[in-house]
């Protein structure tokens, strides 16, 4: 096992990889952010033997992509994604949405035409990258903040997520870093 | 990383129709845009009018998916902040911020937090206690301290310099100071005498 992951204890949201905080300050050693979160609370109740592993293709595979791209490029072998990411229909951004001055709530940005968006239960639409932290650790719209289904909560969305790159199948060349059975 | 486009975005819109809300944000350096001073003006009718009150703004690195930290920086008696840090109890910048909130809409909220205290959750304690015990003394001692702390004055800025440098700081220094405050001299008499 290598030790530079077996004591990584956080997910940091701005690196896209494990670390491990210095102090109980709870930031990030490599970007100075406090947007962490526990690494066994970002792994659910995963078994033990499957984080480990988990944790050794985030930490070989993943440190550069971006959520969508990690999406996009979920393995085919995952067979069952998580409903509350799948239920969320896409829509495409019309000549309409354009004219009305639609704007993406998070980055107040204008939405463009023919491009796709996220619309949650209420119809309020977001750029998937926008919305996708917030319901990481929330369970909310951030305008009308209606809830989403109980079982559909911040933690089991990221459970989701994490079953989409594990067993990492993404591009194969990210991956040879690190022998994922070599140790054990 | 704090999406800065956004805030960019956020100061422009907050600012063009100041005269209208009496709301204000502004980067308090040239060099970033994560630390910021936002004003409000007293709301009528409670003893915070005819203040201007600056808030300390922090912006965290999630910043819009994390809260702004704020804290007044002009000293302010009400039960809801603390009469010595600044400290705001605020829902909306605790666990009930979201990512659609902005800057402007905070700093509304924190001005509708002086029309309408909530002592029974309270951020300072002694005032608080006041409020709810002695009402005529916390009204009295809260258009004091607005008065003694939050009232712009109508001095131009050479008389102003010229005010604090009579009290021995150094011209530069004073200039720098009450730049750095958008021209408050009490808050710049503050930071002069802390160091
Ligand atoms: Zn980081
Ligand atoms: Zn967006
Ligand atoms: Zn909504």
């Amino acid at each position: 096992m290598s030790s530079s992951v077996n004591e990584s204890t956080h997910w940091c949201y701005r690196c896209r990889q494990p670390v491990r905080p210095p102090t109980l300050d709870l930031i990030c050693p490599s970007c100075d952010n406090d947007f962490l979160q526990e690494l066994s609370e970002a792994l659910g109740n995963m078994q033990s033997h499957s984080r480990d592993r988990l944790a050794q293709s985030f930490y070989t595979g993943m440190p550069m992509l971006g959520l969508s791209e990690i999406y996009k490029q979920r393995s085919p072998i995952f067979l069952n994604p998580h409903p509350a990411i799948e239920a969320m229909p896409s829509i495409t951004i019309t000549r309409r949405h354009v004219k009305s001055g639609l704007q993406c709530p998070v980055c107040q940005e204008d939405f463009e035409r023919d491009t796709e968006a996220k619309q949650m239960p209420c119809n309020h639409l977001y750029h998937f990258d926008c919305i996708f932290p917030w319901l990481v650790q929330h369970n909310s719209c951030p305008v009308c903040r209606l809830q989403l289904r109980p079982e559909s909560n911040g933690s089991k969305i990221m459970r989701a997520l994490i079953s989409f790159f594990w067993p990492f199948g993404g591009s194969s060349d990210q991956n040879t870093q690190y022998n994922l059975d070599s140790d054990d | 990383m704090v999406d800065f486009a956004r805030v960019q975005k956020e100061l422009q819109e907050c600012n063009r129709d100041f005269e209208v809300s009496g709301i204000k944000v502004v980067p308090k350096s040239d060099a970033s845009l994560a630390h910021l001073l936002g004003t409000i003006t007293g709301p009528l009718g409670t003893p915070y009018e005819g203040g201007t009150f600056k808030i300390d703004i922090t912006l965290p690195d999630g910043y819009p998916f994390e809260p702004p930290k704020m804290r007044f920086a002009t000293k302010v008696w009400h039960p809801n902040i603390s009469s010595q840090s600044g400290a705001i109890c605020l829902d909306i910048l605790k666990d009930q911020w979201s990512p659609a909130l902005t800057l402007k809409t905070a700093l509304l909220s924190v001005q509708a937090l002086l029309s309408a205290p909530e002592p029974d959750d309270p951020q300072d304690a002694v005032v608080a206690q006041q409020y709810l015990r002695d009402y005529p003394t916390f009204m009295g001692t809260a258009r004091y301290w607005t008065e003694a702390f939050a009232r712009t004055s109508s001095l131009g800025v050479e008389e102003k310099v010229q005010k604090l440098v009579e009290m021995g700081f150094p011209d530069a220094l004073v200039r720098s100071t009450l730049e750095s405050v958008e021209g408050d001299e009490n808050m710049a008499l503050e930071k002069l005498c802390s160091g």
